[in-house]
C-alpha cells in the first residue's frame, strides 16, 4: 500500500494544497491563487479539481491510499462572541462585518474541504483529518529548518484559541510550551495599519507599508497611541477595550491616508506602526525565554515581515534563526499533510524540507506550440544551463523574465518565476516599473547575491535563501547597486549557497566577471495586482504585453527585436 | 509532571480566577451557578481557559467554559483530562 498525504490550507484565503509520500518528503506545494491566477484566491478550494487532480497525478502516480489533512482543526464559530476570536471585532481592528466576512470564509473552506477528493482519487481509499493552526505552522517551519533543537514562535492573525504560541522542538519533535488566548493578534494590527495607510490587507498590501515605512519617522504622536492597541502579558497580546480603540484612532487620524491621497502622508503613519509591531514582536520573543546562542524558527503570517526579522538574531545573540519559505497561511497545507504523517509514523520531523521549488515545472510541450505559430520574436535554444548568454543580456541593460524549474511554494521569487535585471543603472527600478511592473516606485527590489559574497556586500549578512531578511548594505556598496538598495539603505537579500541553485550560483559569478559586480536584481515574474506567472502560457502573455526585452523558458530564450 | 492536583486544587484556582475578574470573595461563589449567571462574560471565560491551560499543562478545549458552564463541571472535565478518565 503506498500511502501519501495531501494538505490543505482551509482558511479562506491564500488556499493551498502540498503532498508529503510514505517516506516523510516533502513532495509537492503550490498555493491555489498561482493556478487560478486570482490573487489569495479568497473563497477558492484548496482541493480544487483541476489544480490537485493534475499535480496528483504527476507526482504519485502508485498511491493506493490517500489522507488528506485540513489546516484548522475546526471551524470558526458561527459568532464571534463565542469564544471571542483573536482579531475579531471585539478588539476593535476589524470592522464587525469584515470579521463576519472572514469567519464565513475559514467556515465554507473548512466544511468544502476535501469535497473535491473522491473525483480525485478515483476509488482510491481517503481520510480527512483535522490539524491545529499553529501547530500546522510551527511543524512546517520546524521541518524546513536544518535545526535539531529550537524555540518556535507562531505569531499570526489568529489561530483556534489565539494568535501567538510557542512550541520547543528538541531532537527534531515539538511541544506546545504555551498559546495565547483572546482578542490581540499582531497580524490584525498590521492589517489595520495597512487600511489606515490607504491601502488594502485583503490583497495582502502589507507589503507596501513595509516598503514605505522606510520614508517615514516613528513619531511618539503615532507610536504612542498605536503602542495602546495591545498590551503583552507574559507575552502573550491582549487587545485593549474598545473605548481605547476609539480614542486610538482619534489620536491618528492627522496621519491616516485616505484612498487617492500621496501615497507618503502615509509614511510616517507606517514607520510608527512598524516600530510598535517591531517593539510587540520583541516583546513576545523576550517572553519565550531566548538565551544567547539559542535558535529561533519563526512561522506565521508575521514572520513575513523581513524588515524585523533581520534585526532579530543579532540583537538576540541567536546561534540561528530560520524562517520557512511559506510562514503565512499557504504554507500550512505542508504543516497539515506532515501532521498527518507524524501521527501514523510516530517519527520526528524529517529533514530534507529546507527547498522551497515545490511546485509545478514549466510545460516545453505548450512552448513548443506557442513558438510554432512564431511572432513572438527570436529565439535561442541556449546549452542545458548556459548562463554566458544570459550574464550577456543583462549587463546590456536586458529586462529579463525567468520560468525555469519548479516554481517556488511561498510569496517569494527565488530566482525560478523571476525578471532579473542589472542592479548598477540608478534608473533600472524606474524601468521596470514603468515597462513591466507597473510597481509603486518607493517600493523596493531585491538582490540575489551568493552566500560567499553575502558579507562583502551586507553589514552581517546570515544565509537568506528565501528573501526573509533585510539587512543593511556595506558602506561604499549600496552606490555600486543603486537599483536594489531600499530608502534606508537596506536590502532584502536572497542568498544562494554553494551547490544549492547551480544555474543561480554560474549566473552570479558570470554576471560578477562581466561587471564586478555579483549581484542581480531579482523581482517577480507577475504584472502589478496579478500572482506570480504559472503556467508557460501566463509567462508569454507577460512578456508580450509587457516591455520585458527577453524571456528565458527552460533554456530557451526567446528575445524582442531590438527597438 | 508533578502531582496530579486535585479536583479542589482546580477549583480553588477556578475561583480565584473569577474573583480576579467580577470581584467578592472565593467562599461566595456558587459552584454550581451559570457563569454567565455571575457576571462571567465570554472574553473573561476565554482568558481563565487560557490561564487553566497554563497552570495545568493541559490542551483546553475553545468551547469548554461555554459549555460545562459551572465550576463544578468545568473542574470535573479538566480533572478528568488531568487523570486521564
Amino acid at each position: 500500500m503506498t500511502t501519501y498525504y495531501l494538505g490543505l490550507s482551509v482558511s479562506g484565503h491564500d488556499p493551498a494544497f502540498a503532498v508529503v509520500d510514505a517516506e516523510g518528503r516533502l513532495v509537492f506545494a503550490e498555493a491555489t491563487e498561482r493556478f487560478v491566477q486570482d490573487k489569495r484566491a479568497w473563497g477558492i478550494a484548496p482541493d480544487h479539481y483541476d489544480h490537485v487532480a493534475g499535480a496528483l497525478s504527476r507526482v504519485c502516480p502508485d498511491m493506493t491510499r490517500l489522507v488528506a489533512a485540513t489546516s484548522w482543526a475546526r471551524p470558526k464559530p458561527e459568532s464571534e462572541a463565542v469564544p471571542p476570536a483573536a482579531s475579531g471585532s471585539a478588539d476593535g481592528l476589524i470592522d464587525p462585518l469584515t470579521a463576519r466576512w472572514l469567519r464565513e470564509h475559514q467556515r465554507r473552506s473548512f466544511s468544502f474541504a476535501g469535497q473535491n477528493l473522491p473525483m480525485v482519487a478515483r476509488g482510491v481509499p481517503l481520510e480527512l483529518r483535522h490539524y491545529d493552526h499553529h501547530l500546522c505552522h510551527a511543524v512546517y517551519s520546524c521541518a524546513s529548518s536544518p535545526f535539531d533543537a529550537a524555540h518556535c514562535v507562531v505569531i499570526d492573525g489568529e489561530g483556534e484559541v489565539g494568535a501567538v504560541s510557542l512550541y520547543a522542538m528538541k531532537g527534531r519533535r515539538l511541544t506546545r510550551s504555551w498559546r495565547s488566548w483572546g482578542p490581540g493578534s499582531l497580524g490584525a494590527l498590521y492589517a489595520f495599519l495597512t487600511l489606515k495607510c490607504g491601502f488594502e490587507w485583503r490583497l495582502g498590501e502589507e507589503w507596501k507599508v513595509m516598503g514605505l515605512a522606510a520614508f517615514g519617522t516613528a513619531l511618539p504622536e503615532i507610536t504612542d497611541p498605536l503602542s495602546r492597541l495591545i498590551t503583552l502579558d507574559r507575552g502573550r497580546p491582549r487587545a485593549a477595550a474598545p473605548a481605547v480603540w476609539d480614542e486610538v484612532c482619534a489620536a491618528i487620524a492627522p496621519f491616516v491616508r485616505g484612498a487617492g491621497e500621496d501615497v507618503m502622508r502615509a509614511a510616517d503613519l507606517a514607520a510608527g506602526g512598524q516600530a510598535v509591531y517591531a517593539a510587540l514582536a520583541d516583546g513576545i520573543l523576550a517572553s519565550a525565554g531566548l538565551k544567547p546562542g539559542d535558535y529561533l524558527v519563526l512561522g506565521g503570517g508575521c514572520a513575513l515581515n523581513s524588515s524585523y526579522n533581520g534585526t532579530v538574531r543579532q540583537r538576540f545573540g541567536l546561534g540561528g534563526m530560520h524562517v520557512p519559505p511559506a510562514p503565512a497561511d499557504d504554507g500550512n497545507a505542508a504543516g497539515a499533510a506532515l501532521l498527518a504523517w507524524l501521527e501514523e509514523t510516530g517519527a520526528a520531523l524529517p529533514r530534507g524540507w529546507d527547498s522551497p521549488y515545490l511546485g509545478n515545472e514549466p510545460n516545453l510541450r505548450s512552448l513548443a506550440a506557442v513558438l510554432a505559430r512564431g511572432g513572438l520574436g527570436r529565439t535561442t535554444e541556449l546549452g542545458a544551463g548556459d548562463t554566458a548568454a544570459v550574464a550577456a543580456l543583462l549587463t546590456e541593460g536586458k529586462i529579463l523574465g525567468v520560468m525555469r524549474g519548479r516554481a517556488e511554494f511561498g510569496p517569494r521569487a527565488l530566482g525560478h518565476r523571476s525578471i532579473l535585471a542589472d542592479p548598477r543603472p540608478a534608473e533600472m527600478k524606474e524601468r521596470i516599473n514603468r515597462r513591466v511592473k507597473g510597481r509603486e516606485p518607493y517600493r523596493p527590489f531585491a538582490p540575489i547575491v551568493s552566500e560567499r559574497d553575502a558579507a562583502d556586500w551586507f553589514d552581517a549578512p546570515d544565509p537568506s535563501p528565501y528573501m526573509s531578511f533585510t539587512k543593511t548594505w556595506r558602506r561604499g556598496r549600496a552606490e555600486q547597486v543603486p537599483a536594489v538598495v531600499h530608502a534606508d539603505g537596506t536590502g532584502r537579500l536572497q542568498t544562494v549557497a554553494p551547490g544549492a541553485e547551480p544555474w543561480l550560483s554560474s549566473l552570479l559569478a558570470d554576471f560578477g566577471r562581466e561587471t564586478g559586480v555579483p549581484v542581480v536584481l531579482n523581482t517577480s515574474l507577475n504584472v502589478m495586482g496579478k500572482p506570480i506567472a504559472n503556467s508557460v502560457e501566463d509567462a508569454i502573455t507577460i512578456f508580450a504585453t509587457t516591455g520585458l526585452d527577453a524571456l528565458l523558458v527552460g533554456d530557451v530564450l526567446i528575445q524582442k527585436p531590438a527597438g | 509532571m508533578t502531582d496530579l492536583p486535585t479536583r479542589d486544587d482546580i477549583i480553588a484556582f477556578l475561583l480565584e480566577q473569577l474573583v480576579d475578574r467580577i470581584g467578592g470573595e472565593p467562599a461566595d461563589i456558587d459552584r454550581d451557578a451559570n457563569l454567565v449567571g455571575l457576571g462571567i462574560e465570554s472574553i473573561d471565560a476565554v482568558l481563565v481557559s487560557g490561564e487553566l491551560e497554563d497552570r495545568y499543562g493541559v490542551e483546553i478545549e475553545p468551547v469548554l467554559l461555554f459549555e460545562c458552564r459551572t465550576v463544578n463541571r468545568v473542574a470535573d472535565s479538566v480533572y478528568a483530562t488531568l487523570a486521564g478518565l
